[in-house]
């Protein structure tokens, strides 16, 4: 940047990545500027062809479809005939990596449903990845989506105030009403498939889905402001921080107690990384639920 | 005998909730307004879900999960009228030209 004319390398860069970059020699811009002009085709002839095309595609796009299904109906067949018959003892799923999962999980894990012994302790790493992605999604969708002063007009502003203005004067007393004979129902329902995933079907993802599903169908009967005054923004980041960091930790105390032979109470492990698995899906639905509504916790 | 009946019973039910969500399906794609597929498909969610969730119950008589199956349809009983109640307002919110497909009581 001696004269003002010579650019940094990085700004070229970043114009050329903007696509705001000039042709660099002076023949590129002669060359550009003395182009004639594009010639335009009279608008019957134009039509005309697309129309052509247009009778060419649907002469052969019911060909094609039809093509592809066969195609892949033959496919899936010919898989589904050499598939192993359903039950048989002799098929090579049934090896004995699941025997070993269906006889040791309980001693070694602590859970006696074997679907969570396996998602939460054998294969707790994969689980602790999808956590993290869905932490890292949701706070994505909070960068993009927070409504603050910087990206909110006053036209916005209005129409969000009007908006609550016509939730506030007309209540939905259907919606209401049976919001709030279901809402207890269906949180109680979460935490009971929440705290059993480990002695029966259910677990941390079910279980949070359930949670959020019940924030959410409170949430937009009664409007955003009734639950955001219980569940704030601080409350709702501790909570998703808490559940994932508590996951991780737990798993770190699993992981080093069992390289080292420590004999622990696993139970009450599987129920804790339950529990924070269900609070991470359960925050993440809710956010994804209010920040595309309103762009706010 | 009396499971024989029960599984009679539950067959029967069975069949015609799915001849209702059979109706239902062909209501919604051959109506052409939101409010008319949208009746159709409340049938098949009340009374279609009613038959076949007493069927199964018929079935699994005097257990626990025939419990859990009527705590399935109070659920949905509740809640799938509320949901059209949700999108028959909205259609009528939004909808300026709204006496043009149906009579509009004023209230």
């Amino acid at each position: 940047m001696s004269d003002g004319r010579e650019k940094s390398a990085w700004r070229r860069f970043a114009d050329w990545v903007n696509g705001d970059s000039e042709p660099i020699d002076r023949t590129t811009q002669y060359v550009m500027n003395r182009r004639p002009p594009r010639q335009e085709e009279p608008p019957e002839l134009h039509e005309q062809r697309e129309r052509l095309r247009l009778k060419k595609f649907l002469g052969l796009y019911p060909l094609a479809a039809g093509f592809l299904c066969v195609a892949l109906i033959a496919i899936l067949f010919a898989t589904v005939i050499y598939i192993p018959p359903f039950g048989q003892p002799g098929n090579p799923t049934n090896n004995e990596v699941s025997r070993h999962y269906l006889e040791y999980t309980e001693e070694e894990t602590g859970a006696t449903n074997a679907v969570t012994g396996m998602i939460l302790s054998y294969r707790g790493f994969d689980t602790l990845g999808e956590s993290c992605v869905l932490f890292l999604a949701v706070s994505s969708v909070m960068m993009l989506l927070q409504r603050d002063k910087n990206n909110t007009d006053e036209q916005t502003l209005h129409r969000l105030r009007r908006e609550d203005a016509i939730e506030r004067t007309h209540p939905d007393n259907i919606l209401r009403k049976s919001a709030k004979l279901l809402t207890p129902f269906i949180l109680l329902f979460a935490l009971y498939v929440l705290f059993n995933g480990e002695i029966s079907p259910g677990g941390g993802f079910s279980g949070g889905a359930i949670l959020g599903g019940g924030l959410i169908l409170y949430s937009s009967a009664y409007g955003p402001e009734q639950l955001s005054r219980l569940l704030t923004r601080s409350l709702y980041d501790t909570v998703r921080i808490t559940g994932l960091m508590a996951y991780a930790l737990t798993y770190g105390i699993y992981i080093f107690a069992g390289a080292n032979g420590i004999k622990l109470e696993m139970e009450w492990m599987m129920i804790v990384i339950d529990l924070a698995v269900g609070l991470v899906v359960a925050c993440t639905i809710y956010g994804f639920y209010t920040m595309f509504q309103r762009g706010k916790v | 005998m009396l499971n024989n009946i029960l599984t009679a019973a539950g067959l029967i039910f069975l069949v015609f909730g799915v001849f209702v969500f059979f109706s239902a399906v062909l209501g919604l794609y051959r109506f052409d307004y939101v409010l008319n597929r949208m009746h159709a498909a409340a049938v098949g969610d009340a009374l279609g879900i009613f038959c076949i969730l007493v069927g199964v119950i018929l079935f699994h008589a005097p257990t626990l999960s025939s419990m859990k199956a009527l705590l399935i349809l109070v659920f949905l009983w509740i809640t799938s009228p509320v949901a059209s109640h949700l999108i028959a307002q909205v259609e009528t919110a939004t909808n300026p030209n709204l006496k043009s497909e149906c009579k509009v009581e004023k209230r």
